[in-house]
């Protein structure tokens, strides 16, 4: 019984008041049998906020399959399953905000949460433009706390390599390096403020080298 | 005080890496590990340091250590950056990594690196 309070506690209110109406159902219809020893059919309340509870589960389920992080108390990125990955990846990367001041012994800055929202905001619009234009998945990256202050995005993959580095303030554009481990080689800036300019040809390139 | 000497390509650089530097999935330093601390990345020259020296040559706790090495040849070949001997009276091995570390001079670092001592987890 304390464990299905537990679970229960972790639903939406919404879902939370549905299930103990249903307990709640469920506790006369027991009462009812101990007294009368006989119940035919549930009642059609019973069944109504059944089928209503289950709607409501299904209705969570798909919801969490479309994967969702929570990157600040009211904003929220929502990825297709392709990407749940990357979703991973940015839910994992949440250990930078947790730094302290000297958190590498040495004097170390800690990281604004607006530097990593910026940083898994513009990951996650170049990936899911990337799927939206191309099919392409972008490969998952290592989301990690970079120098004074910044946010490295980092691949390392058989056929190529990139590390873009978003810097703590927000008017200095980010800066990234990659290469195909060959011949191709791509160095430069980019504006991660700006929506349009996600430089969807840099993964494009790297996710399509032979 | 000690001379300085010049490095030979074949030789070995040891650098300390903090544990927070260290991704524990992916067993490999996070490239913030190859950074400036004072104008230069601080390593010791392997023909007058061990890994186990280098580690334990912090004034903070070596225990919140790792040493990864490097090879001077690789090294050198990355942009811009330089091997100086730059002994102290107290450490002859003491080397520095001169050179602006940008993207392409980390992630680069970070492809040619070996362990020798892993980080804690």
């Amino acid at each position: 019984m304390e464990q299905l309070e537990q679970k229960i506690q972790k639903l939406s209110p919404e879902l939370q008041s549905e299930v103990e109406k249903f307990i709640e159902l469920l506790l006369v219809k027991r009462s009812h049998e101990d007294n009368i020893s006989l119940v035919k059919e549930p009642s059609v309340e019973y069944q109504t906020t059944q089928q209503r509870i289950q709607n409501q589960i299904d209705i969570q389920q798909h919801v969490q399959s479309a994967c969702n992080v929570s990157i600040s108390d009211h904003e929220v990125i929502s990825f297709p399953p392709a990407l749940t990955p990357l979703a991973e990846e940015i839910e994992h990367s949440k250990y930078i905000l947790e730094f302290e001041d000297n958190w590498d012994d040495e004097g170390a800055i800690k990281y604004e949460s607006a530097t990593w929202v910026r940083a898994v905001v513009y990951i996650s619009n170049a990936a899911k433009k990337m799927l939206d234009r191309t099919g392409k998945v972008i490969s998952k990256p290592t989301i990690s706390h970079g120098p004074q202050g910044s946010i490295d995005i980092h691949w390392s993959t058989d056929k190529y390599y990139l590390l873009i580095n978003i810097p703590m303030q927000e008017n200095v554009p980010a800066n990234f390096y990659g290469s195909d481990r060959k011949n191709i080689s791509l160095k430069g800036t980019i504006d991660t403020v700006s929506s349009d300019d996600l430089n969807l040809g840099l993964f494009f390139i790297l996710e399509n080298v032979q | 005080m000690w001379e300085q000497e010049l490095i030979p390509d074949s030789d070995t650089l040891f650098l300390r890496v903090h544990k927070n530097n260290y991704n524990k999935e992916t067993h490999v330093p996070r490239p913030i590990a190859f950074d400036d601390h004072g104008g230069a990345m601080s390593t010791d020259w392997n023909k007058y340091s061990t890994p186990e020296e280098t580690r334990n040559r912090t004034p903070k706790k070596p225990d919140s250590y790792g040493v990864l090495s490097l090879i001077v040849k690789d090294v050198r070949s990355i942009h811009n950056q330089k091997v100086e001997h730059t002994p102290r009276l107290e450490n002859r091995d003491h080397t520095d990594v001169i050179g602006l570390k940008d993207t392409e001079a980390r992630i680069k670092f970070s492809e040619i690196f070996k362990w020798e001592i892993l980080p804690p987890q």
